[in-house]
């Protein structure tokens, strides 16, 4: 029988299942006697197991068999779970999510797999029937990842006492019976049909504008009424398509876990690690470029940010420090938040640094706000990292995030408090396929911004305008804003404003606000955004296009990129 | 499949396209500039809603810019490229039967010489073409 029609589910499946044992797994660390994570990570193991047999994976097999048959041992054996023996397991998902993604690229012959399956069957607690390792504390905790935290809500932190036996497993039971009815509820469905939808959608909502100009020409009123009901329909049918294509952020959570987990105890860190709001949903082409800078963030927080426990307790904090990573929504806007609190950021020492690294001069460095000062660390080749490690310090990190964050339509904002607390707060748009942009003239090409990137716009009188040094600048809430031409940046030659009057909008780019000068300002728009393709997709500043309804083309602008 | 073969001119030249590569032709229509594209790169089209980028092939090879208005577009295969080749106008269809001789080429953009009773034309390596305009970029 052709078993191959069925590898698209089996990779799919078994990747849900990777993600459910490594959600458990780090949980379980944490609470070694829950025993329903143990008959989760069983029944984990041996579904794995039954579906690469099925499609004659025998290297899959042989792995998920042997941590079934480890998972045998902690459940009805006594083996206590330990930290060995979650890095084992761990192990050995990574080593089955390596061989998925050769499966899916077709590699043959695959990864050998080593002595894994071995080192499985052969493992032996130095302590049996033990709780968590009493030397492993270095180890970060993850709160909401087990069926028990999720129960009792997510973001529980300092929740020390775990439930009764019996009481779990009643819990957990619930939770399987739910997690059953919600899923004879749903379907799956290809992402390529999903994108077909959204473009369909897309292209009814450029039409319904092409429809409401020719009404305006016609001067039609039942043209008008019924464009104007097409238009609420539509609406409603942007709404719902757009929530198809929304993703819950738990769907990239748990390398989030795993890598807090594993930085924690490679720096010798003691901290517990929260996750908040791993239901809200995000854009699915936003939630796949957000695991590299939350990472980096993750990093900078683990590293540099938490103290070590002697440290923390000279300053009168708990030896253990807390991450934490938060997802809130607001309105049309996700807010994911990184905190921890640790050492801090010091406004004062940033501005230092960036003045011996020739990053500022004394005379800008004056008139920064706090705010700023702190955004100084988006400026590529600023570090203030006593020493580089092989996990962060190197100044190339927080400039490529804050850019990252920009490409996806969204801002970076930083506070924190001298020796107590830093918070990362990225506020990101819910959708990246229909937007909202600003419409603006630059010669002969007519660009669109979008609003979330733009903070104001203005239109200046010329003795508003004032020279710094080589710099046009003008002054908005106190603060000198230099005075960039969009002109000069696209290569264009500059506008002229016989009216005296000065287009701008006011963005942020590298950590500081500029206003940017166009010809004409335009007003904004609803656009269905559409990739450009090869060979345009490697074109710098331009992230994609859009069709206005009257059926121009206007490029969508990269403007942090662009300068 | 037998090799079918669109042949097309630029600047009084002779050139052929793999017909499978190409997705339609089209007469010339209107495109909106964008922002920092070498000049080769005309602008932008609307094909079927998709946003696909107009390159005036005859300028990218040296042999000068195409008059506004006048000849022909070639939409390459959306699945290739979302690239339209401005050229200065369509020959024929023709299946590989019809070329009596082919001669490799020195040229890293054309496959091979092809002769045919219409005259020489050199056949296209789409992709390197497509690799030669993104480094261009």
């Amino acid at each position: 029988m052709d078993m191959s029609q069925y590898k698209h589910l089996f990779l799919t499946e078994a990747r849900e299942y990777l993600k459910t044992i490594n959600e458990t797994v780090v949980a379980l660390e944490e609470n070694p006697s829950d025993r329903a994570g143990i008959d989760t990570l069983f029944r984990g193991a041996h579904s794995l197991k039954g579906m690469a047999a099925s499609m004659e994976y025998s290297d899959i097999v042989e792995i998920a068999h042997s941590m079934e048959d480890l998972m045998i041992r902690v459940r009805d054996g006594g083996l206590g779970v330990e930290s060995a023996l979650v890095d084992l397991l761990l192990e050995g998902t990574d080593l089955i999510d390596r061989l998925l993604q050769e499966i899916e690229s077709d590699r043959d012959p695959r990864s050998p797999i080593g002595d894994l399956s071995q080192r499985l069957v052969g493992y032996s607690s130095a302590s049996p029937g033990a709780g968590p390792d009493p030397g492993a504390g270095g180890g970060a905790e993850a709160a909401p990842g087990s069926p028990l935290e999720a129960a009792g809500g997510s973001g529980s932190a300092g929740k020390d006492q775990a439930p009764a036996p019996a009481q779990a497993q009643r819990q957990g039971q619930g939770e399987g019976d739910r997690g059953k009815e919600v899923e004879l509820s749903s379907v799956r469905v290809r992402t390529e049909l999903l994108d077909h939808l959204i473009n369909l959608t897309g292209e009814l909502i450029t039409n319904k504008h092409r429809l409401l100009n020719i009404g305006r020409e016609l001067g039609s009123a039942p043209l008008d009424e019924a464009v104007t009901e097409t238009s609420k329909l539509l609406r409603a049918l942007h709404d719902e398509v757009m929530k198809v294509r929304l993703m819950p952020f738990d769907a990239i959570c748990d390398r989030f876990q795993r890598s807090v987990r594993t930085l924690a105890k490679r720096s010798g860190k003691d901290l517990h690690f929260e996750l908040e709001g791993r239901e809200i949903g995000l854009d699915r082409g936003i939630l796949e470029n957000l695991t590299d800078p939350l990472n980096h963030m993750l990093r900078n927080a683990v590293d540099h940010g938490m103290e070590g426990s002697s440290e923390r307790l000279a300053a009168g904090k708990p030896a253990k420090g807390v991450v934490k990573l938060s997802v809130a929504r607001d309105r049309d806007r996700v807010l994911i938040t990184v905190s921890d609190d640790g050492r801090g950021m010091d406004p004062a020492r940033m501005i230092a640094t960036a003045i011996r690294k020739g990053l500022l001069t004394p005379e800008e460095a004056e008139a920064l706000s706090p705010r700023q000062a702190l955004m100084l660390s988006c400026i590529p080749g600023f570090s203030t990292a006593k020493e580089v490690t092989d996990v962060s310090g190197r100044g190339v990190g927080m400039d490529a995030v804050n850019a990252s964050i920009q490409k996806l339509g969204g801002t970076l904002a930083i506070e924190s408090e001298p020796g107590q607390w830093t918070r990362f707060t990225l506020t990101l748009p819910m959708t990246i396929a229909i937007i909202h942009a600003l419409i603006v003239q630059c010669g002969a090409i007519k660009g669109a911004v979008p609003v979330t990137a733009v903070l104001r716009t203005v239109e200046l009188r010329r003795d508003q305008m004032a020279t710094v040094g080589k710099r046009r600048v003008f002054n908005l809430d106190d603060e000198a804003i230099p005075l960039l031409s969009l002109n000069r940046i696209l290569g264009l030659p500059l506008g002229r404003f016989p009216d005296g009057i000065v287009p701008l909008f006011v963005t942020e780019a590298k950590g500081r606000r500029v206003g940017i000068v166009v010809d004409r300002l335009l007003g904004q728009r609803e656009l269905f955004i559409k990739p450009l393709g090869r060979p345009l997709s490697k074109l710098q500043g331009v992230v994609g296009g859009a069709i206005l309804g009257d059926g121009e083309v206007v490029t969508l602008l990269d403007v942090a990129d662009l300068l | 499949m037998a090799q079918r073969l669109l042949l097309f001119t630029l600047a009084d030249r002779g050139y052929a396209l793999d017909l499978q590569e190409v997705g339609e032709v089209m007469e010339p229509q209107l495109s909106f500039p964008i922002p920092r594209a070498p000049g080769h790169v005309v602008g932008l089209i609307n094909f079927h809603g998709a946003l696909t980028a107009l390159v005036d092939l005859g300028l990218f090879l040296g042999q000068g810019r195409r008059t506004p208005g006048q000849g022909k577009v070639l939409v390459l295969d959306p699945r290739l490229a979302s690239l339209a080749l401005w050229v200065d106008g369509v020959i024929s269809v023709v299946t590989g039967q019809a070329v009596v001789a082919r001669m490799p080429s020195q040229e890293e953009l054309v496959v091979e010489t092809l002769e045919t009773e219409q005259g020489s034309f050199r056949l296209l390596r789409t992709e390197t073409l497509l690799d030669a305009l993104e480094e261009e970029l």
